[in-house]
């Protein structure tokens, strides 16, 4: 026996036989040898040897058995997140029915294609048997996007005609006396226009990436009867999970060719990603937005994004030495990341316009124009007074040091911030679910600080209504004309108590229809659901930020906690009208997930973004110019246009005042509890300043913008090079508080020791 | 399809396949159905990154081998490192009386107390052992349970053979075998 408990302990001749004969019992000898100890065997006096075998074989097996027999219930959180990391788009499928009241902005046509085929695939999560439809469902959209794809291709230069008459409708300021010729120019972009316009808004769903087994997750309970019951309920778990997976392997082609702002890889290859190939099919994928023609496409509507959650992510992969995925680069969220200094709204108007044209840095001879959007300021002391409920996931993946001991970190100086006035809550889900703090005045700070203190992560006792008891809280509390809000904070595991993706956000929908509003806060790396996060908040009207560190719990929390608890305007969308007359083409950088089609500007049924108090939005369009106006706009300078110079009929401005404008942004936005909307134009025109005399913020943003279009490997980056963006990066630090702008350009210089 | 249509098909196949013995062994590794959902879940992770050729073949022992280490680093973070390392904190299954039983054909085996009483008399086997055999129980092969512990296969084959004849002279095993046809032990 003691020899047992050396590992190094001497193996002697005797002991050697009889671990082969063992081997055999456990069938790991190979045929020739095993073929050898089975004659062995059958020598009569061989009893004890085969005793052994025997013996040793019945023990084995048994302890096999009974190994296989305790089946622990398979994870619904790593599914989900084999399912992130493969960055799953599924295919085209019908358009989802018409939304019966709010509707998403989730406008991409690739938005509809996942929510549809969600909803496909929670039926069979729900009901395996309803499998087969689904497959055969995804069978034939997978080859009905094929086929709109070559139709893409071979479509008729030019919108259908009825769109172009609504569009021609619309584009009230700069009427064309006269239709230009299209030019192989104008062609190439038609294809584009007709592309976005696919992307009509659809009723936004859950990306299949994200769906979780819903209700049918097993949740181990300790003891040996709930054995039985577990394995009960395995049965229908992984027949769906493999049919889930069925399904998903079976769309994988149409997947790739679309893009979604799925998750990323959590855990990327370490191979530098620039050293390798490009994978045609997933490159193309990509909807970067394109050039548009004016003379087709007068107008470029979008709505806005204050997420910055983008921004967060890509800092943390730099950060571990790594180049972040394509797909986790969002260059609207990373612009709108930093401070900039916008001239504080006036009057009524909740917030003011800040319109900036200059040299656009990395294509000669292109214009950028800025439109900045300042949210205004409410004094931390004027604020209204706040309602909060946190709804914290306590499940025991969020023990990491980058996880829940943040969120306590978070609430710690979120608390600080609180007055009488306020209200606190928190609620636990995943783990030990239920009501940790009932809703409490924010001067209580010590009863409050202990209720943090007390948040633990692990346990497995299934959430029971988690968000629906938060909810319940908001509501017992709630203060009307103040901030209604719960703050959900999780790593991604969305078992809030709700049965079903599609449930949650209707719940959701319906609550922020009410006045209480979600913002949802993600954390940790491995398992976050980005995507599924940012839609949700979206659906609630909330804001989604990632929080990566202390600094970032310190920005959301508490530096912008009058920003991301305050809702000042809602429905924001932005309208830009470009001036035929002075722009050929246009290009919005980023924005891609927030487009949306013409008509859905005056419609006020279209939900879009929020925007709270002090935010600040960025866009950014690169713009070509006419050449014959170049000489114009840039009077006195030599003409930089000439090679765009094309023969065309010359457009003209109806009001000839407005000739020389390069464009007019419309802004549409709603009071928070306001149901029409109010228009707001104003007009921009373009002095032709060259890029260094442009405004720090300016050239800044551009800086932050041609990264963003070099980490997602953008085709429209043109000359953009990491150490251009170090450059005009270190010229636009400007007065830089907080330090956010020289934390960027200290990741830029990560990113050139990464890059090639 | 491309290839990362491929490899994301891969690593799902691998979910299906490995995802629960995988989770058996790390909580037993472990002895905590949280940290183990971790371990697993980072192993998959990483196979995701993983490009799918230069696994070819041996996933299993790979996945094993990455939730193993991801185990291995918990327990040194917790100090209990000694529970997958250590042999000689085990070892407490009590020594086997000799016995002698009439071998009983008929008799039917209580295979669900014996695999119950086995489990039990497995944990108190030192770790190496122990692990060898859990290894097994899921389906790995010596050479495989070699590449995932480090160890050399013939060291694999003696921890294995080593375990099992402890558990096999203990008396109550030998009381439950006695129910099966077998022979006396020499």
């Amino acid at each position: 026996m003691n020899a047992d408990h050396m590992p190094d302990s001497p193996v002697d001749a005797s002991e050697r036989e009889a671990a082969i004969l063992t081997a055999h019992a456990l069938g790991q000898l190979d045929a020739t040898d095993s073929a050898a100890v089975a004659r062995r065997l059958e020598d009569p006096a061989a009893a004890a040897d085969r005793a052994h075998v025997a013996d040793t074989h019945t023990i084995a097996a048994a302890l096999r058995a009974g190994r296989l027999a305790e089946e622990p219930p398979r994870s619904a959180d790593l599914r989900r997140a084999v399912l992130a990391a493969a960055a799953v788009r599924p295919a085209d499928v019908e358009p989802a029915p018409p939304a019966p009241g709010r509707r998403g902005r989730w406008l991409l046509a690739g938005g509809a294609i996942v929510a549809s085929l969600a909803v496909g695939l929670m039926v069979v999560v729900e009901r395996p048997q309803r499998f087969r439809d689904v497959a055969r469902r995804t069978d034939a959209t997978e080859t009905r996007a094929a086929g709109e794809r070559v139709a893409d291709r071979l479509a008729p230069v030019g919108l259908p005609q009825a769109v172009a008459e609504a569009e021609k409708q619309q584009a009230s300021g700069y009427q064309i006396r006269q239709q230009p010729q299209a030019g192989p120019q104008a062609a190439g972009s038609s294809l584009a226009v007709a592309a976005r316009d696919e992307a009509l808004p659809t009723e936004p769903v859950l990306a299949a990436a994200a769906a979780p087994a819903g209700g049918i997750v097993v949740v181990p309970t300790p003891g040996a009867p709930a054995l039985a019951r577990r394995r009960e309920s395995e049965a229908p778990l992984r027949k769906s999970d493999e049919a889930l997976a069925r399904a998903i392997r079976g769309s994988a082609v149409a997947e790739s060719r679309r893009n979604v702002d799925a998750g990323w890889i959590a855990e990327p290859a370490d191979a530098d990603r620039f050293g390798r190939g490009l994978d045609r099919e997933r490159y193309e994928a990509r909807p970067e937005n394109r050039f548009l023609a004016v003379a087709e496409q007068p107008l470029s509507t979008f709505s806005i994004d204050v997420d910055t959650a983008s921004y967060a992510n890509v800092r943390r992969f730099l950060s571990a030495g790594r180049l972040p995925p394509r797909e986790a680069v969002r260059i609207e969220e990373l612009m709108n990341y930093f401070p900039y200094d916008y001239p504080q709204p006036d009057g009524e108007t909740p917030f003011a316009v800040a319109l900036e044209a200059g040299e656009c840095p990395w294509q000669p001879g292109h214009r950028l124009v800025r439109i900045g959007l300042q949210g205004r300021t409410i004094d931390r002391q004027e604020r209204p007074a706040g309602n909060l409920v946190f709804l914290i996931d306590v499940s025991g993946s969020m023990s990491a040091a980058d996880k829940l001991p943040l969120v306590k970190q978070g609430l710690s100086m979120l608390v600080d911030q609180l007055t009488e006035n306020d209200s606190v809550a928190i609620v636990t889900y995943a783990g030990a679910a239920g009501l940790v703090l009932p809703s409490t005045s924010g001067d209580q700070k010590e009863k409050i600080r202990a209720a943090i203190d007390g948040l633990a992560a692990g346990g497995s006792t299934h959430g029971s209504a988690g968000i629906v008891l938060a909810y319940e809280q908001a509501a017992t509390h709630f203060i009307p004309g103040g901030v209604n809000r719960v703050l959900l904070a999780t790593d991604g595991d969305l078992n809030v108590g709700v049965t079903g993706d599609e449930a949650l956000v209707e719940l959701v929908t319906e609550k922020a229809q009410g006045g209480t509003f979600l913002t949802v806060l993600g954390f940790g790396s491995g398992n976050l659901q980005d995507a599924k996060l940012e839609k949700i908040a979206d659906r609630g009207n909330g804001i989604y930020a990632y929080i990566d560190g202390a600094r970032e719990a310190r920005k959301v929390l508490v530096e912008q906690l009058a920003g991301s608890t305050i809702t000042i305007a809602k429905d924001v969308k932005i309208q830009v009208e470009f001036n035929p007359a002075q722009v050929a083409s246009y290009r919005l950088l980023g924005y891609e997930n927030r487009l949306l089609a013409t008509r859905d500007f005056r419609d006020d049924k279209k939900d879009a973004g929020e925007i709270g108090a002090g935010h600040r939005v960025t866009a950014l369009y690169e713009v070509e110019l006419v050449g014959d106006a170049a000489a114009a706009v840039a009077a006195g300078e030599p003409l930089k246009y000439q090679r765009q110079a094309e023969p065309r009929p010359e457009p003209v401005a109806v009001d000839p005042a407005a000739s020389r404008e390069l464009l007019t942004v419309k802004l549409r936005w709603k009071q928070p509890a306001g149901d029409t909307s109010t228009l707001l134009e104003v007009p921009l025109s373009d002095r032709g300043g060259a890029f260094d005399s442009a405004s720090t913020d300016f050239r800044f943003a551009s800086a932050v913008a041609a990264f963003g279009m070099i980490l997602a490997d953008g085709q429209g980056r043109g000359d953009a090079t990491l150490p251009m963006v170090a450059r005009i990066a270190a010229g636009a630090l400007g007065s830089d508080p907080g330090g956010y702008r020289a934390e960027f350009l200290d990741l830029v210089r990560r990113a050139e020791t990464l890059g090639r | 399809m491309s290839a990362g249509d491929d490899a994301h098909a891969w690593v799902l196949e691998a979910v299906d396949l490995y995802e629960l013995p995988l989770a058996r062994y790390a909580r037993r590794l472990l002895g905590d159905v949280d940290l183990a959902a971790d371990a697993v879940q980072h192993a998959f992770m990483k196979l995701c990154a993983e490009p799918r050729e230069r696994l070819e073949g041996r996933v299993a022992a790979w996945l094993f081998r990455v939730c193993r280490n991801r185990a291995l680093d918990h327990l040194r973070q917790s100090g209990r490192e000694r529970l997958l390392l250590d042999d000689s904190s085990a070892g407490t299954v009590a020594p086997a009386a000799p016995g002698s039983r009439e071998p009983d054909p008929a008799a039917s085996v209580e295979r669900v107390d014996l695999a119950r009483r086995l489990t039990t008399l497995l944990a108190d086997l030192p770790a190496p052992q122990r692990e060898t055999i859990d290894l097994w129980c899921e389906g790995l092969t010596y050479r495989q349970i070699a590449e995932v512990t480090g160890r050399q296969e013939g060291h694999v084959r003696v921890l294995a053979h080593r375990g099992l004849s402890t558990l096999r002279r203990h008396p109550l095993v030998r009381e439950l075998l006695s129910d099966h046809a077998s022979v006396p032990v020499s």
